[in-house]
């Protein structure tokens, strides 16, 4: 398992070059001077040169890409929006994001994990239509609706929420009261899917022989659904929690601009429209890294889940 | 209903709850700004976000805060001018202090003129300041400014949020950019902190030499969702709220807790058309656009009496008034008209039937909403519009590149120099119409030049005249209204024309009950 945590480990390295030269690309085909969105209209074009100067906007490409990466090993490669390390400004906005994405991961678990049990071992009745009516439209409507309809009801006509902001740590008070909605919304979407899968994973279990074999042996319905038939079902809902990590910073993305919450996603989105491009790159960067080791431990969870897996 | 009743009792706990960063007992007041400022540096300020917030950080010599066509003393008690309008000396308060607690000089005064001088830190006010020959400290309290040659915006220049007095120390120490980070100035208010996309803290300035401001602390917060900002203020989270929906505004109004405040505003939307590319080029073209659109029942209905019908690039009622010749001037909607001048540009070969061409915009959602209108109308005439409505990053170099055909905007302070130079001078990066001509740039030229309102304000209408209501290089089509939206406990403040935040001036001091 050591040999293939480091295999693993050791192949981010070529991924990474991978992904850096794909920003870098796509940094450099999109329209736009970072000079002239930092310095306005009013720039004169002295202004602009001197700052492209400043920011190597000028070099070659290639230049401006090794420069780039020198500096990003270096920790002197600096936001030109911020003027700070790109990857302080990046790990100061990880506070927020984790709280968001952690607590919209922690609900999205405890709701539709049960929903999906229960879904299946209750199949076609009232709360199987309901969850899985309730999942679609999770998973259709967007998380801007989704957060400006719970807004509305929570802040505007109840009064009990604030409408948007960061109130601090998750764990005070006035934290945990800003987290709430933008939690729920974001988790919203990974609920439905999580929801559908587990559902769709235990009837596939339930159906198995040695489900029957357990009941016939004389064990109870509770100990049959959760020790036999959930811990089998439990692999491909793993791996969609897995996946949905990388969903759940998308959709931070927008659920952190409906609530002005000051986290990565919103960071990127804003280093994007600033033409901030060192800060994407670090930005992509860091979140391709942190997706990377998620799946790698998701893989490693596996052999937790079932002995039978080794790792070659 | 004993766990329903746990459930609303820890809710109503939470409701308890107060902003972070303010203690019981402080005078707070939550103020959110649609787009967070890049800078607070004024030497750095790049536009009006920052602009909006650096007045109640630092001072300027001059200020036009409560009167924007007449200048009141502020760092700068009094001023002289010689009569070749070529040397500005200003004699300074001796009674002000920045907020490190040291005395405030002309020494300072020089350094910040300077700084906005000096090519190598990119100012983006450098150009406003490019007649000054050089500023001498004559002794601890009087600055004079030579001039190259007279030079008559430049009172406004000094009066400008970007010209604000940074302290010689620590600035000339740590450099423009950390300066910016942590800012210290003479204002009524002293910086505290900025978390980006979270907050900018500011705290009372005791020592303000006009007076001690009521309030304790300003937090602004920025809520980059118009609907999410209106949702703030609705429920108590915002004290005062700007730049929002008209829908929400006419809902806000019949709120009994809030006050909702308009008035007319500065910043202006426009249709521009290339003066290079035809047949946008041709002026019979630009005619046809401006008679086949019936401008004002669009504008009626997307501004929703959130703006006034626009003539000119110079507001009613802002030197040199002409408002009532341009009105005269602006073509109505007449669809024979159009029809006939885009049959006769089809015959001579200058516009092809189905001539599919794009109309730029920025995400403004009253430009996107007046470009689908205009696109719509032109179909009846066989002329396929599309709408690109793109962020700012993306478009401005699509429109200094010569666009052809885009809707935008400008905002500025009121004084005409700043309202024409930057867009019909042929020198202009703003002049995306490309159109350059001798006589508008001389004209353009005399105005900074000449000392004396009426010989000014005869070159500013000529501009006007000739740009707008001969060669209808651009329609102009609203001025936008400026709502605040405040909630009742807010005492003393009114949204300014330019949707800044003047808290303490030496008319009004805010403060929140």
């Amino acid at each position: 398992m050591l040999n293939y945590t480091l295999r693993r480990l050791m192949l981010l390295v070529p991924l990474l070059f991978f992904i850096s030269v794909m920003i870098f690309g796509i940094l450099k085909l999109t329209p736009g001077d970072p000079a002239m969105v930092l310095l306005g209209d009013r720039a004169t074009k002295e202004a602009l040169e001197l700052t492209r100067e400043k920011f190597a906007l000028n070099k070659p490409v290639h230049i401006q890409y090794i420069k780039m990466m020198t500096h990003l090993f270096t920790g002197e490669l600096k936001s030109i929006y911020y003027r700070e390390n790109v990857i302080m400004v990046v790990l100061k906005k990880m506070k927020p994001t984790l709280e968001l994405g952690g607590a919209a991961m922690v609900l999205a678990v405890l709701v539709s994990i049960p929903a999906g049990i229960i879904s299946a071992v209750k199949r076609n009745s009232f709360f199987d239509y309901a969850s899985m009516t309730t999942a679609l439209f999770g998973i259709s409507i967007p998380v801007f609706f989704t957060g400006i309809l719970l807004i509305y009801f929570f802040a505007v006509k109840l009064r009990l929420l604030p409408a948007s902001g960061y109130g601090g740590s998750m764990f005070t008070l006035e934290g945990m009261r800003h987290l709430i909605m933008p939690a729920f919304v974001l988790s919203f979407t990974l609920m439905a899917s999580t929801t559908r899968i587990t559902r769709a994973s235990m009837l596939d279990v339930i159906k198995e022989d040695y489900i029957r074999t357990a009941r016939a042996k004389g064990v109870r319905e509770f100990g049959v659904i959760m020790v036999h038939a959930f811990k089998n079902a439990l692999m491909p809902v793993t791996t969609n929690l897995g996946n949905q990590i990388a969903r759940l910073f998308a959709g931070a993305v927008l659920t952190e601009t409906v609530f002005a919450w000051p986290g990565v996603g919103r960071l990127a989105v804003n280093a994007i429209f600033r033409r901030d491009e060192p800060l994407v790159f670090g930005c992509v960067l860091i979140l391709s890294f942190i997706y990377v080791v998620v799946n790698l431990m998701v893989d490693l969870f596996y052999g937790v889940i079932n002995p039978q897996i080794r790792y070659e | 209903m004993k766990k329903l009743f746990i459930t609303l009792l820890v809710l109503a706990s939470f409701t308890l709850g107060l902003c972070p960063g303010v203690s019981a007992g402080e005078k707070v007041l939550k103020i959110g700004i649609s787009k967070e400022p890049a800078k607070l540096n004024p030497v750095l300020i790049p536009g009006i976000y920052g602009e909006a917030l650096a007045g109640n950080i630092f001072d300027t010599l001059i200020s036009f805060k409560e009167s924007a066509s007449t200048p009141a003393p502020c760092l700068a008690k009094s001023w002289e001018i010689t009569q070749d309008g070529k040397q500005y000396t200003f004699h300074l308060r001796k009674d002000v202090k920045f907020h490190n607690g040291q005395p405030f000089t002309s020494a300072d005064v020089k350094f910040t003129l300077e700084a906005i001088m000096d090519p190598a830190n990119a100012s983006p006010s450098k150009e406003f300041f490019a007649p000054v020959d050089r500023v001498e400290a004559v002794d601890d309290y009087t600055v004079t400014l030579y001039l190259k040659n007279a030079y008559a915006p430049l009172l406004l220049a000094l009066g400008s949020a970007t010209s604000g007095i940074l302290p010689k120390e620590p600035a000339s120490r740590v450099g423009m950019d950390a300066f910016d980070r942590h800012p210290v100035g003479t204002g009524a208010f002293m910086f505290v902190e900025w978390l980006p996309d979270e907050r900018i803290v500011l705290k009372k300035n005791p020592d303000y030499f006009l007076t001690t401001p009521h309030l304790d602390k300003v937090i602004f917060r920025p809520v980059p969702k118009p609907e999410v900002m209106a949702a703030e203020i609705e429920s108590g989270g915002l004290d005062i709220a700007h730049q929002m929906l008209p829908q929400d505004i006419s809902r806000l109004a019949k709120d009994d807790r809030l006050n909702v405040m308009t008035i007319p505003g500065l910043g202006n939307s426009y249709i521009g058309f290339s003066h290079k590319k035809m047949p946008f080029a041709d002026v019979r073209f630009r005619k046809a656009v401006y008679h086949s659109v019936p401008f004002d029942a669009a504008i009626k209905g997307i501004w929703r009496g959130v703006g006034e019908r626009a003539y000119s690039w110079i507001p009613r009622g802002v030197f040199p008034e002409d408002t009532q010749y341009m009105q005269k001037a602006a073509l109505s909607h007449d669809p024979k008209q159009a029809k006939a001048y885009f049959d006769e540009l089809k015959k001579e070969g200058f516009l092809k039937e189905g001539f599919e061409f794009p109309i730029y915009t920025s995400q403004n959602p009253y430009r996107v909403k007046i470009a689908t209108a205009v696109a719509t109308e032109l179909r009846k005439y066989g002329l396929k519009a599309r709408v690109e409505s793109l962020e700012w990053g993306t478009l401005f170099p699509i429109l200094k590149a010569d666009s052809g055909f885009y809707i935008m905007g400008w905002g500025s302070v009121p004084d005409p120099d700043r309202w024409t130079y930057k867009i019909f001078h042929s020198g202009s990066s703003m002049n995306f119409s490309k159109y350059e001509l001798p006589d508008i740039d001389k004209a353009l030229d005399l105005g900074r030049t000449l000392v004396g309102a009426d010989k000014r304000g005869e070159q500013y209408k000529y501009v006007m005249r000739k740009a707008l209501a001969r060669d209808y290089i651009h329609i102009p089509l609203v001025f936008k209204s400026v709502t605040a939206v405040c909630s009742k406990r807010v005492k003393g403040f009114e949204p300014s024309a330019q949707d800044y935040f003047h808290l303490v001036t030496e008319k009004r001091n805010v403060t929140v009950e």
